[in-house]
């Protein structure tokens, strides 16, 4: 056997007893972020870490204050013994939804308790600065209402509309918010709030809301696709999210399947998927059928309506419907089958009709193995971003801790 | 072989073997075979370490040759990648954050059932090769060149292939079926750029380790409005497998560096 009293001075031991105190904590955190313990042996089992480690990451914890012990009381070791739980008021933080036509932002708990959300228009605010002063305006409308003090604030998060380069916390190009090209959005939010910044993709945030708290919770494997004016996918791989070697992964709006136009779209025009199943493809369908013949029918109807009609018994509807299922299950299925995933979790103002989702399981039904995908709607529904980027923030506070021994 | 190099067969480690199978690796279970449709849920790892006293891995062949690239060949240093073979039937290995992605049930990149433009409908089942695959494989390729009419003589060609060279030499109706494959082909690479956004993407197998393929692929991409991709041959041309299977087998955890318990203590 190897001494590694040999190899290593106390210096270094020390050190990596500390590392690994650190590396125990964390464990413990994420570990708790699912639920309250009612004893530290019930604890233990969850994290499976050894008593004296346990017992030594919960010490750090309690010593900066992010988990109190509650009703402790003495066991027949002599340890104490009480319920475990992330101190809720150690700190706050803000998520940001930076939509293409709102605003929203949300003040949440350390537990991740959403306290006060507000919400603003976008429409008129293109720049990056207006966005920040209009962030400003309401945190600190925030800060009043649920009498937080501003000190307590320990992280901000954003979700942006657009190819965004997590590393550098820049958003690279968005098709929505005009004008924003390398906009160093992280940097900005840190020197605007003096806390730590993190920044992702929108429908990245939404899939990390909806593992999180949501329809994949805790699931390692599955797709977030959010189908609204365009298509666009989250994807998560044995727990963690791709996002490819340009932060483009998931683009799945420009893919070609059967039924959707062979010619490539024209640059910054919407790609073939979303022309085809995104809100205003849908649209154009409808129209088209608006011009026909037969008894006239509402033009002004939204892709959800329309669906709506077709489950109502409206054969014209139908056959929108029908189209529409027949392409997206086409999008799923090559999804599914390039990553084998088995869940699929729709999102968006369009992938949100249940209409639209059973017409969709339908045809995945038909067809054989290797892989049927099962489809489910987001529950938590506009919300997913919020409480994604909520989720990203409260990482950013976990990973500070865990840094500043 | 152990014979031949005079070694004893105590000195064996590990032992990798690569398989056109959906395999869960875990277990080392040949989940699904599609050219051989006895093979269901065989516990090749097993039967194999009753033989062979060593560590032994059971993987998926493509995946190997994707392994073989990134260790030795035409992807080292690339963290997202992936291996596309186009052989008896077509298969994608991919690389993503430096390791396989395998998915939830073994079976991520088994593309040959993707259902691209221009191929008509048919269900497939797991023990067939999917419709794309029947077409762009090496029987489809030559089933579709013993079918072509067209002036004068059709030369012969007992590989696909052959066929892809008699388009390089300037052949007018192996020039578009080799175009006609490489529509296909496009579409594929597309679907899997847009997913996973890789670095570069790379053809091998009988039929993709083509330049002329690739070069045609890669002009029909310059179009695309989005994730444009580098598309490359691969370098190991048949031995990426061995090579895959040789690194596989060279990493701690086969060779029982990393073992839970060890069993000095």
């Amino acid at each position: 056997m190897v001494k590694t009293s040999s190899v290593l001075s106390s210096t270094q031991r020390a050190k990596q007893g500390r590392l690994l105190t650190q590396i125990d904590a964390c464990e413990v955190l994420q570990t708790l972020r699912e639920q309250d313990f009612e004893s530290r042996a019930a604890l233990r089992r969850d994290c499976g870490l050894s008593p004296a480690r346990l017992s030594a990451a919960i010490s750090f914890l309690e010593k900066k204050g992010l988990v109190e012990e509650l009703g402790q009381g003495n066991s027949a070791a002599g340890r104490r013994s009480g319920s475990l739980r992330i101190n809720a008021r150690y700190g706050y933080v803000i998520g940001l939804d930076i939509g293409g036509s709102n605003l929203r932002i949300a003040l949440a708990d350390m537990k991740g308790t959403v306290l006060g959300k507000w919400s603003a228009s976008t429409k008129r605010t293109s720049s990056p600065d207006m966005v920040i002063e209009q962030v400003r305006k309401g945190v600190t409308f925030l800060l009043q209402q649920t009498s937080v003090p501003r000190r307590s604030l320990l992280a901000i998060a954003a979700g942006a509309p657009g190819i965004t380069d997590v590393d550098s916390g820049v958003v690279v190009a968005t098709s929505y918010l005009r004008g924003w090209r390398n906009v160093p959005l992280r940097s900005l939010l840190e020197s605007a709030f003096h806390i730590p910044a993190a920044l992702e993709n929108d429908v990245r945030v939404a899939a990390i809301g909806e593992n999180w708290l949501g329809a994949a919770r805790g699931v390692p494997n599955f797709v977030f696709l959010a189908i609204g004016t365009g298509i666009a996918a989250g994807v998560f791989a044995n727990g963690k999210l791709i996002h490819g070697i340009d932060w483009t992964a998931g683009e799945v709006g420009y893919m070609h399947v059967p039924g959707t136009p062979e010619k490539a779209a024209e640059r910054g025009a919407p790609g073939s998927l979303e022309s085809t199943i995104g809100g205003d493809g849908i649209r154009q369908q409808w129209l088209r059928l608006c011009e026909g013949p037969g008894v006239p029918l509402n033009r002004d109807l939204t892709a959800t309506e329309i669906f709506e009609l077709a489950h109502a018994g409206d054969m014209r509807a139908a056959s929108v419907l029908n189209r529409s299922a027949q392409v997206l299950a086409y999008a799923v299925y090559n999804i599914s089958l390039v990553l084998n995933s088995s869940l699929f979790v729709l999102g968006g103002g369009v992938g949100m009709s249940v209409p639209l989702r059973d017409a969709t399981q339908r045809f995945l039904q038909q067809y054989n193995e290797p892989v049927r995908p099962k489809l489910i709607i987001s529950s938590l529904g506009q919300d997913a971003q919020l409480i994604g980027a909520i989720r990203l923030a409260l990482n950013k506070v976990e990973a500070g801790v865990g840094l500043k021994l | 072989m152990l014979c031949a190099q005079k070694q004893p067969e105590g000195q064996l480690l590990g032992l990798v073997v690569g398989v056109p199978a959906i395999v869960n690796v875990d277990d080392g279970i040949v989940v699904a075979l599609s050219a051989l449709q006895d093979w269901s849920n065989v516990p090749l790892g097993a039967m194999l370490g009753g033989e062979f006293k060593c560590h032994v891995v059971v993987e998926n062949d493509t995946n190997l040759a994707a392994q073989g690239e990134y260790y030795r060949g035409a992807a080292q240093g690339e963290k997202d990648f992936v291996f596309i073979t186009i052989g008896e039937g077509v298969g994608a290995g991919i690389f993503v954050g430096g390791s396989l992605h395998r998915g939830s049930q073994w079976s991520a990149g088994e593309i040959g059932y993707l259902r691209v433009p221009n191929i008509s409908r048919e269900h497939p089942t797991i023990h067939k090769y999917g419709k794309l695959e029947k077409l762009l494989g090496a029987p489809g390729i030559l089933k579709s060149w013993r079918a072509t009419k067209g002036p004068g003589t059709r030369p012969k060609a007992n590989h696909a292939a052959d066929v892809f060279d008699l388009a390089a030499a300037g052949n007018a109706q192996a020039r578009q079926l080799l175009k006609q494959r490489a529509t296909i082909l496009a579409d594929i690479v597309l679907d899997l750029a847009l997913i996973l956004n890789p670095s570069v993407i790379l053809l091998g197998g009988e039929v993709g380790n083509h330049p002329l393929l690739q070069q045609e692929v890669e002009s029909l991409l310059q179009g695309s409005e989005f994730a444009v991709v580098r598309v490359r041959l691969g370098a190991l041309g048949s031995s990426a497998v061995l090579w895959g299977a040789i690194c596989t087998a060279l990493e701690p955890a086969v060779l029982g560096l990393l073992q839970a318990k060890s069993p000095a203590s």
